[in-house]
């Protein structure tokens, strides 16, 4: 189903970036007891949010309009055996869906919305690239949008845009993991919504994948809270397009960025122990990975520092245990202290393998292949 | 969720403190990255709490506050001694210091006010010269160092980059002062184990070159900033008979034992055990208010609780510590993340070798050291060292009075390298190894 | 590099109950054996987790061989099959590390096979020796 969805609410329709279709679902969600719970990012400005679980209205209200600037994954608040309804960019859903394998939650309790995406920024880069590009001082941005390959930021002065092309040839730009992403319609989660093939018109673009989805959907219909017409062909047809861009200049992005490719056997181990000689122990991007649930984790207690490894076991261990099951979702760059560029190593050491099993992880609950008790190989 | 500080060090990395530690990517100075020491955070502020007493029994908290400030109030001024470690807010510094001054009596602290350059700045450099190890020491440099082209770290023992060896009987730093120019930075340390370095730091203030001076406390800047006195070498300890400790952690290794000593202080530590007077406070992920961190940076700790100004308030009877903060800060309203610049005249402190032994002991500062937690229950020694020794695998070694396990490591022949504390706060000492041959 | 026969380490996990009977009646049948090989007996090869090939490398072998009952042989039924696809989760990543693949080998072995076993080690120690030493080695011996 492929709808043009919006809040019948106008002061919703106007402060959503596109229609407030989500937030005005949302507060159906919890009004009509569909769940108990949703999990948001709350605004603290441009460049922060805050992750929280309510079942306020009022609050849901305040959490409404993207943020480009807040690279969050918020898979890690679904809580056990309550119904939660969540705004996903396609790397949440993966994480939700690799977390609910794992039995943290069960998959049927949580309300997957999804959100088109095509990128976030790292915010104190984003500040840069607002003051050097756009000629407007970080703080004062009121809003931004990332709309057909363009950034726009509004602030008091009025609106400004900037090609992304451009900001990321200069180095800046969105963050890796986004840059060779390649999943920008949330295709696993219930519904996915965004502006994408919208034309000037306050709404948003709604796909509709599952019954969850179609309930969700309906109950926001149901409850008088959201309008909707059947999307029309050429609409559809552009959002395919800009998906398939998307993907395009992911494609490049993954070439481009990938420094190992040039590399013969020996210089890329030399580069793997150069890179993980920097890694201080800090367990952060374990402690943020969102397929990584175990309490005792094995790439934490078999790791000796006393031992003198080349590679510490801790970064060998993870790399084995990510190969069938890393989403992509660049958190562990994002926090490392020594700048090690996880997202494109763990890439490496998973696409191979992945692409001999026909599988990838966070798309539906097929059971990882690494726990797999029948022989998958020939 | 609370957008707080890391209380590790100097750099004060902002995090969110909640069921978990969460990362506050949007911190200029940190981009949201944390050490071990910060993921391990809420480990730290689970440890016991200290209690309120008062001559070793427990008392209400308001009973402790009147009964330190009566028996204060029996000390005149050059008899009374406030001193601090410096892991408070912008606040409770400004208020220990009105308090101070109501008495008309010595605040001291230990470190080095020194703020001009960021942390981002280092990259703009075309050479660093460390006194310690980044990836150890205040991991949150590595990233930043590792962007420059040219790195020497000044040493005993062979670092990752390139090594200035010093001689540790006779410390010579003409080599690193020659590499001074214009487009060179030096990060170095202030604190009990970098004495041995107060020679070259002493040079480097004066050259006026380029230098980001860290301390093992957090709040040091706003101290240096308030005027608090050097802790270390100014304080005639015979004289003083009454001593108001507020968090004294970093300190823990020689406890002074006037006639009164009161301790405020959110953990139980050793100087709680000796103090007359505990006064608990709220740990500082509860704590409302502003600290100054190494960059000069003005950082919010968003907690709610305001408690420790208001203990120090109680006990002098004022309240003007907010505008005081302003006025020390020099601004109308504290922003987050805004920069202030400090510069502190440098205070020189002598270095010895002390210990007997045939091997030198060097210990890398870290957060967990100057927190007394034992991280590791390792040292490193050169594998030369390892086979004369005739340690096989599971052997362990004892020195001074610990026992530890051993890793062996390129180093030079004669050096222990220590990320732990095994001889009270000397920084290079000579010491002895035996094998236990387990 | 090169290196002589003894300073070459290979690593052998044998399962209990087929592979490492193998390796004994090799012994038993008095077949010329290398001296490169160190076996560590595990009660199945499902057993093996490819962490502990990689530990192999990193405390000092030059190659590890994984070996196991023939498929369907398994004394625990499926161990095997885990065995297998944990297996290839290990190549691949010894393969993107940076090792040569000739370093590391699965082969099933039957507790009859101890002239396979025997020939088996004699191959990968002759295709290790052309590889030399392994980088993964430490700067120094322990």
């Amino acid at each position: 189903m492929k709808v043009l969805a919006w809040a019948k609410d106008e002061e919703i329709r106007a402060k959503g970036s596109s229609g407030g279709f989500v937030t005005a679902a949302m507060i159906a969600a919890l009004e009509k007891g569909l769940v108990d719970e949703v999990v948001l990012v709350k605004k603290k400005n441009a460049y922060e949010g805050v992750p929280i679980t309510t079942n306020n209205v009022e609050v849901v209200k305040e959490c409404i309009g993207s943020m480009h600037f807040v690279p969050l994954n918020l898979s890690y608040f679904i809580k056990s055996g309550v119904k939660t309804a969540l705004p996903t960019k396609p790397c949440d859903a993966r994480a939700i869906i690799e977390r609910a394998k794992r039995n943290q939650f069960n998959i049927d309790d949580v309300y997957m919305v999804g959100l088109n995406c095509g990128g976030t920024f790292n915010p104190v880069l984003a500040r840069e690239v607002v003051l050097s590009f756009f000629e407007i001082e970080p703080e004062t941005v009121i809003k931004e949008e990332i709309l057909k390959g363009k950034l726009i930021i509004e602030s008091k002065e009025g609106k400004k845009s900037v090609k992304i092309d451009e900001i990321e040839e200069e180095g800046y730009g969105r963050r890796n993991a986004c840059k060779i992403c390649d999943v920008n319609i949330p295709h696993m989660a219930d519904l996915a919504c965004g502006n994408w093939g919208v034309l000037n018109e306050k709404a948003t673009f709604v796909e509709v994948f599952t019954d969850k989805g179609k309930e969700f959907f309906e109950n926001a219909v149901d409850a008088g809270y959201v309008e909707f017409r059947e999307a029309k062909k050429e609409e559809i047809e552009i959002r395919e397009k800009i998906d398939k861009a998307m993907i395009k200049l992911a494609k490049k992005w993954r070439e481009k960025l990938d420094e190992i490719n040039d590399l013969d056997r020996r210089e890329r181990l030399d580069y793997y122990i150069r890179m993980f000689e920097k890694c201080i122990g800090c367990n952060a991007c374990k402690e943020v990975c969102p397929p990584c649930v175990c309490e005792e984790a094995k790439c934490v207690s078999m790791n000796d520092e006393m031992a003198g490894y080349k590679i510490p076991l801790y970064n060998l261990v993870r790399l084995l245990h990510l190969m069938d099951s890393c989403i992509g979702c660049g958190q562990c760059e994002d926090v490392c202290p020594v700048d090690i560029p996880l997202t494109l190593i763990h890439k490496r050491f998973s696409e191979r393998i992945l692409r001999k099993l026909d599988y990838i992880p966070g798309i539906d609950m097929r059971t990882p292949p690494f726990q797999e008790t029948k022989i998958l190989f020939d | 969720m609370i957008e707080s500080v890391c209380i590790g060090c100097s750099i004060g990395c902002s995090l969110y403190v909640g069921d978990r530690i969460f990362h506050r990517k949007n911190a200029p100075h940190n981009e949201g990255k944390l050490c071990k020491f910060g993921m391990d955070l809420l480990k730290y502020y689970s440890r016991e709490k200290a209690e309120c007493k008062v001559d070793g029994k427990n008392v209400e908290l308001n009973e402790a506050i009147n009964e330190a400030k009566k028996r204060l109030e029996g000390y005149s001024g050059d008899e009374i001694l406030f001193l601090t470690s410096c892991t408070a807010t912008n606040e409770e510094l400004a208020a220990l210091k009105l308090l101070a001054e109501k008495f008309d009596a010595k605040c001291c602290f230990y470190g080095y006010g020194n703020a001009l350059f960021s942390l981002k700045d280092i990259e703009n450099f075309g050479r660093v010269i460390l006194t310690f190890d980044p990836f150890v020491s205040y991991p949150l440099v590595a990233r930043r160092v590792l962007k420059v082209k040219e790195v020497y770290e000044v040493g005993f023992v062979d670092g990752r980059v390139n090594s200035i060896i010093l001689n540790p009987e006779n410390p010579n730093f003409d080599d690193a002062l020659a590499l001074l120019d214009e487009n060179t930075i030096a990060l170095a340390e202030y604190s009990p184990l970098s004495t041995v370095y107060t020679p070259f730091l002493k040079e480097v203030v004066k050259s006026n070159a380029k230098a980001i001076v860290f301390n093992p406390t957090l709040n040091a800047n706003f101290a240096a900033m308030l005027g608090f006195e050097s802790f270390e070498n100014k304080i005639d300890f015979d004289k003083v008979k009454a001593i108001y400790a507020l968090e004294p952690e970093l300190i823990n290794g020689a406890i002074p034992s006037p006639e009164l000593l009161i301790v405020q202080s959110a953990f139980s530590n050793g100087w709680c055990d000796k103090a007359d007077v505990v006064i608990q406070s709220d740990s500082f992920h509860q704590k409302r208010g502003s600290v100054v961190n190494a960059e000069g940076r003005i950082l919010i700790n968003n907690g709610k609780s305001e408690q420790g100004v208001e203990i120090l308030e109680k006990i002098g009877g004022f309240e003007q510590t907010a505008s005081k903060v302003l006025e020390t800060l020099n601004v109308n309203t504290i922003k987050e993340f805004s920069t202030v610049e400090i510069t502190e005249e440098f205070r020189e402190k002598e270095f010895k070798l002390k210990g007997e032994g045939k091997y030198y002991l060097t210990t890398k500062s870290n957060p967990f050291l100057w927190k007394g937690i034992d991280h590791k229950n390792f040292v490193e020694l050169s594998v030369e060292d390892v086979k004369e020794l005739g340690l096989s695998r599971t052997d362990r070694i004892k020195i001074g009075d610990k026992e530890l396990c051993y890793k062996p490591s390129n180093i030079q022949k004669g050096y222990i390298v220590s990320e732990i504390l095994i001889s009270q706060l000397k920084g290079l000492t000579r010491v002895d190894i035996s094998n236990l041959h387990y | 590099m090169g290196g002589n026969m003894t300073d070459i380490k290979i690593l052998a996990f044998c399962c209990n109950w087929c592979s490492y009977a193998g390796a004994d009646g090799a012994g038993l049948e008095r077949r010329q054996m290398p001296a490169t090989l160190r076996i560590i007996r595990v009660m199945c090869s499902g057993r093996i987790d490819p962490i502990f090939a990689l530990m192999g490398f990193l405390e000092g072998a030059d190659g590890v061989m994984v070996t196991g009952c023939h498929i369907g042989d398994c004394h625990y039924i499926d161990g095997n099959y885990k065995t297998k696809n944990r297996y290839e989760f290990l190549k691949e990543l010894v393969d993107e590390l940076g090792l040569e693949p000739e370093r590391l080998r699965l082969e099933w072995i039957s507790a009859t096979e101890g002239s396979i076993f025997a020939q088996v080690v004699k191959e990968m120690t002759e295709q290790v020796e052309k590889l030399g030493k392994s980088p993964l080695r430490r700067g120094f011996e322990r």
